[in-house]
C-alpha cells in the first residue's frame, strides 16, 4: 500500500467526522499502529477539529461550572433517596 | 481524487514527535477520565469540565445560536455525562465524540421542543409590535463578543467549507443529508468536507 496515497485519499478526514463504518474504523486504526506517519497525520486532523470546535470561549465559565456541579450533586441526592 | 488533498503532500512535516505510543497513552487518559467521572469527585469534575467545556459549548451554540439556551444545555449535557457514564463504550469511539454526541442530541432536542417554538413565536410578536431593536438589546440574544469571534474565525475558513464541516461534525449529518440540505451534489459535499478539514489542519498548525 502506498502510504502517501492513503493519507490523501480522504479516509482520515472521514474517520474524524465519524462517517466510516465500524469495520472501516478498525482498519484505519490498524494502519495507524502499523504506520506512524498515518497516525501522525490523523492526530493533526483531530487536533484541527478540536481547535476549530473550541474557539468559542465561555464568558461565565466559573459561574456555570459551579451551577453544573450543583445540578450533578442534586441528581445523586435524588438517586440515593 | 488526486486534486483533492494536495495539502498534506505539499506540506513540510513538522518536527513534532509523534509515535503510536502516544495514541495508546491517549486512550489510557480516557480510561482515567472515565474513572474520574465514576469516582463522583469534584476534582474529577473540574478536570473534565475545564478540558471540554469550551468545545462542547461551541458545539451547542452552533446549533441553538443563543447564549442563554447554550448555558442551560451545557449544564444538562454535563449532568447527562455524569449520569450515563456507564453507557460509554471505549471500543465504540473516543470519550470526546461520545460527549459531543450528547451535546448535539440535547441541542437538536431543544430545537424540536415546544420551548423553542414558543420563543420563536414571542420574537415574531415583538417584531409585530415594532420593537425592531429587541433582537439587539435583549441579553437573551447572541452576545456581541461571541459574534465577533465567529466572524474572525469565519474569515480564516471559507464559509463554503465551514458550513459543510459544521453540518457533518456538529450536527452529525451524513454526506447525503448535508448534500440534500445544501442542495449540492454529494461529490461536492465530500470534496468540501475533506478539503475543509485539510485547510483547518494547516490553519491550526501555525
Amino acid at each position: 500500500m502506498n502510504i502517501d496515497d492513503y493519507i490523501t485519499s480522504g479516509i482520515l478526514q472521514n474517520y474524524c467526522f465519524g462517517l466510516l463504518t465500524k469495520e472501516e474504523e478498525r482498519k484505519v486504526e490498524k494502519i495507524c499502529t502499523d504506520y506512524p506517519k498515518v497516525a501522525r497525520e490523523l492526530q493533526l486532523f483531530r487536533n484541527a477539529l478540536k481547535e476549530y470546535s473550541s474557539h468559542t470561549k465561555i464568558l461565565n465559565r466559573e459561574e456555570l461550572r459551579r451551577a453544573t456541579w450543583e445540578s450533578i450533586k442534586k441528581i445523586w441526592e435524588e438517586e440515593s433517596t | 481524487m488526486t486534486t483533492i488533498n494536495t495539502f498534506s503532500s505539499q506540506q513540510e512535516i513538522p518536527t513534532i514527535s509523534f509515535n503510536t505510543k502516544k495514541i495508546i497513552a491517549k486512550s489510557m487518559d480516557a480510561a482515567k477520565l472515565v474513572e474520574m467521572i465514576q469516582s463522583k469527585s469534584e476534582k474529577g469534575f473540574d478536570v473534565l469540565y475545564n478540558m471540554y467545556c469550551d468545545a462542547l459549548y461551541s458545539a451547542i451554540i452552533k446549533i441553538v445560536k443563543r447564549t442563554d439556551v447554550t448555558d442551560d444545555l451545557l449544564q444538562e449535557t454535563f449532568v447527562k455525562i455524569w449520569k450515563h457514564i456507564d453507557c460509554f463504550k471505549p471500543e465504540k469511539g473516543t470519550l470526546y465524540t461520545w460527549m459531543l454526541n450528547i451535546a448535539r442530541n440535547q441541542s437538536i432536542d431543544y430545537l424540536r421542543s415546544s420551548d423553542y417554538h414558543k420563543q420563536l413565536l414571542n420574537e415574531e410578536i415583538d417584531l409585530f409590535s415594532f420593537k425592531f431593536d429587541v433582537i439587539d438589546t435583549t441579553k437573551n440574544n447572541i452576545c456581541q463578543i461571541e459574534f465577533a469571534d465567529f466572524k474572525r474565525k469565519a474569515k480564516q475558513l471559507d464559509p463554503k467549507y465551514a458550513e459543510v464541516i459544521d453540518m457533518i461534525f456538529f450536527y452529525g449529518w451524513t454526506h447525503k443529508q448535508t448534500a440534500l440540505k445544501l442542495m449540492l451534489p454529494i461529490g461536492t459535499v465530500k470534496t468540501r468536507a475533506r478539503k475543509g478539514l485539510s485547510l483547518l489542519k494547516i490553519l491550526y498548525l501555525k
